[in-house]
């Protein structure tokens, strides 16, 4: 199982998803994606695009300035 | 055989516009669907040849609101529309067309455009391969 911190602090809509999807790219089952984001639309977007890819939004939290998003890759075809 | 997606249609060549067609086609990648974009009126010159390269057109009016937009945007990293879509075509297979009426109306030709622009076509190739697509106009 291997984590992906992904930081996308300072880009905004659609950047922190576009930067999410590149580490997704990478990942496999069973992995998880850490994103660090504050663009305001960072997590309504992740948890949309968890229930449309079937992957689970796992939580998010504010640490400083910022969200961190966690997301489990579960929807990946093998 | 038409595949659902999303069909936008770009129809001024504004700053703001081309910011939203930015972020609507890299979402609509993102997200894993087939985009088209239909390119025609004042959006046209902007997908020339190096078109994006030469000055923005501000909506008349909005000069103060724009200057505060485009330097927010260089703020947030804001990749610029046109990259935008260049990962579009490259990453996530979008195609560009060209409105036939309007091109052969300024005598422009397929070489005269972007290289990211896939063909000139007619309204109606592109309605029925956007077949059961969203379509938004901008």
């Amino acid at each position: 199982m291997t984590t992906f911190n992904v930081d996308s602090r300072g880009t905004a809509c659609p950047g922190p998803i576009t930067d999410l999807l590149r580490a997704y790219k990478k990942s496999q089952n069973g992995d998880t994606i850490i994103l660090l984001a504050n663009d305001p639309g960072a997590v309504p977007d992740t948890k949309t695009w968890c229930e449309m890819t079937k992957n689970e939004f796992a939580g998010s939290k504010q640490v400083e300035d910022a969200f961190e998003i966690t997301v489990k890759v579960a929807s990946k075809k093998a | 055989m038409a595949e659902k997606g999303v069909s936008i249609v770009i129809s001024s060549g504004t700053e703001e516009k081309m910011v939203m067609l930015g972020v609507l086609s890299q979402t609509t990648v993102n997200l894993g669907m087939q985009l088209r974009i239909f390119v025609t009126g004042t959006a046209i010159p902007l997908f020339l040849k190096d078109g994006y390269k030469k000055h923005s057109v501000v909506p008349a009016g909005f000069d103060g609101f724009m200057k505060d937009l485009r330097e927010g945007l260089a703020k947030v990293k804001f990749e610029g529309w046109h990259e935008l879509l260049q990962n579009c075509v490259k990453d996530g297979g979008a195609k560009i067309y060209v409105c036939s009426l309007m091109s052969s109306a300024l005598n422009i030709q397929k070489k005269d455009l972007d290289p990211m622009v896939d063909d000139l076509v007619g309204a109606t190739s592109f309605m029925i391969q956007s077949g059961e697509s969203q379509l938004m106009v901008l």
